[in-house]
């Protein structure tokens, strides 16, 4: 494939941004453009999350684009990896030339999805759930299955008992990916976590929200934005910055793979890990050979999931894998190296992608020191890049 | 309850299934033409695209599929609520369910809870106010080995 991310920008990420979703956006996307030496009025092409409240009528106007190509992720999360499928899409059949991916979340002060707030209409003095997706919908709503952390703390559950480990394993591989993610962002000065180093005792003194997860497991809310550049490779050779090369991308998708799944298999299971070999067939890799890892953290367990349905560890290994290696700096695959959802930012994935082309250029915080090609991956979403 | 209840909306494709749940019991959807049978509720057959569906009841027999004990309170609707069980439950028939757990009472008997707790479906207090069908353990486990294997 012949497309590259040539730009990444992001806002400072906290948890009172006191500015609007559009104001977010349009800083990530002029940073991302700056980072690359590109024009605003180059820009023909935008891909943009479905969730975002910042439409592509908004940042048209307020870059005063003429627009060539424009897209829509859904499903939240999986829009990261997905936004890349779409301009890599554009650039390489010359919809577009040059397309910018974008997500502005004000998750603290605005939209918190760890409420359900946002979830029901009122109606008669009772609120109204609808469709048929979980947490929320209209079967799991009236049951009190209100958040993604509660659906999660189920698909925990559900690892531990098919790992067949004690209560005791599973909760100290979710500690390890908390504390190893938290130490990455002592490193990443942008993190909202930096400063705020997490030990064992600390972790085990976080509160439950529902069982086994405890608060360090669940991904931040927090306000900010950011966004990357994507080109045709020709195109990219004119930038200003090295391109990190999109060398395979998938919008996966299957029944009851939706975002935050619970009527099908485990994140773990057969045709997630059959649609990774996939990925990593197209882009001429082994899972051994990626430098890091990207796996989308909404919680703890998203990642020892993610792990095995990428091939990082054996399926129902890598509880053993995370006791033994961890995924720090030290771990054969380092996973989430800006500190991911749990300690930097919940930027929607988005901010992942902005830390695998930090590592593909060697300029992260906690940079690898093997060069090659990088992962980010959300659910059956995925893409592989290379320096 | 003192906050509002948190309802479903019913719509062409599940009214028969909320009617059913009033009164405790789980209604499920058949195709007459491959006899495939799933949950949640489709216009189609998700095996074969048949378009000839019948509801039936669920014996209202299951095994636990997972289950998750909500301490925080996402809502102010189940503020009240919690702490309170939500578990996901395999039919007999095949289709997994969310639903209440109930008649779980102590933590001893929480952490009993495995992957081959076998539960009946009954009537009861949903978290969020409701009366639904809802999970009790319902004695020995079942024999077996854990199958990973989507329902349908």
């Amino acid at each position: 494939m012949s497309a590259a991310v040539i730009g990444i920008g992001q806002t400072a990420y906290s948890r009172a941004s006191q500015r609007s979703e559009w104001s977010l956006a349009v800083e990530a996307v002029e940073g991302a453009l700056a980072d690359c030496g590109i024009s605003p009025s180059d820009v023909d092409g935008l891909v943009r999350y479905s969730y975002d409240s910042v439409d592509e009528a908004m940042l048209v106007r307020s870059f005063g684009w003429r627009l060539r190509y424009y897209s829509q992720t859904g499903y939240g999360g999986l829009g990261a990896p997905t936004a890349l499928a779409h301009a890599a899409a554009a650039v390489t059949s010359g919809q577009a030339r040059i397309v910018v991916c974008y997500r502005s979340l004000n998750g603290y002060s605005r939209t918190r999805y760890g409420r359900a707030e946002r979830s029901f209409e009122s109606g008669g003095g009772e609120l109204v759930a609808r469709g048929d997706r979980a947490p929320s919908g209209a079967f799991a709503g009236p049951y009190g299955l209100l958040s993604p952390g509660q659906v999660m703390a189920m698909w925990a559950r559900r690892y531990q008992w098919e790992a067949g480990i004690a209560e005791q394993d599973l909760v100290g591989a979710l500690a390890r990916i908390a504390m190893d993610q938290r130490t990455y962002a002592q490193r990443n000065p942008a993190a909202v976590m930096h400063g705020r180093p997490l030990d064992a005792a600390g972790y085990l003194s976080g509160r439950v929200i529902a069982t086994p997860l405890r608060i360090f497991d669940l991904a931040l809310e927090t306000d900010g934005a950011a966004a990357v550049v994507v080109a045709a490779t020709d195109v990219a050779r004119a930038a200003s910055s090295s391109p990190v090369h999109i060398t395979a991308v998938m919008a996966g998708m299957f029944a009851y793979a939706e975002s935050i799944a619970i009527y099908g298999e485990l994140r773990n299971g057969p045709t997630y890990r059959a649609l990774a070999r996939e990925l990593f067939s197209v882009a001429g890799i082994q899972p051994g050979d990626l430098s890091a890892a990207m796996i989308y953290d909404a919680t703890s367990i998203s990642v020892l999931l993610g792990m095995e349905a990428y091939g990082l560890a054996r399926p129902g290994a890598g509880w053993r894998a995370v006791l033994d290696h961890g995924i720090g700096s030290a771990a054969p695959v380092p996973v989430n190296t800006s500190g991911g959802h749990l300690s930097e930012a919940y930027v929607h994935g988005m901010n992942l992608v902005v830390e695998a082309v930090r590592q593909c250029r060697g300029t992260s915080t906690a940079q690898v020191q093997r060069s090659g090609p990088v992962l980010v991956s959300s659910g059956p979403s995925a893409v592989v890049l290379s320096p | 309850m003192t906050g509002p209840r948190i309802v479903p909306e019913s719509t062409e494709l599940t009214a028969a299934f909320w009617s059913a749940a009033a009164e405790g019991r789980i209604l499920l959807q058949r195709c007459a033409g491959c006899e495939l049978v799933w949950h949640p509720p489709a216009p189609v057959c998700p095996g074969c695209r048949g378009d000839v569906l019948e509801w039936f009841a669920s014996s209202g027999r299951g095994t636990l599929y997972s289950y998750t004990r909500v301490e925080h309170a996402a809502h102010a609707a189940v503020a009240d609520a919690v702490p309170y069980l939500v578990a996901l439950v395999d039919l007999d028939e095949g289709p997994r369910v969310v639903t209440s757990l109930v008649g779980v009472d102590d933590a001893s008997a929480v952490s009993a809870l495995t992957a081959r707790t076998r539960v009946t479906i009954e009537l009861g207090p949903a978290a969020a106010g409701l009366q639904l069908p809802i999970a009790r353990p319902s004695g020995p486990d079942a024999d077996g080995s854990i199958d990973p294997a989507p329902p349908a």
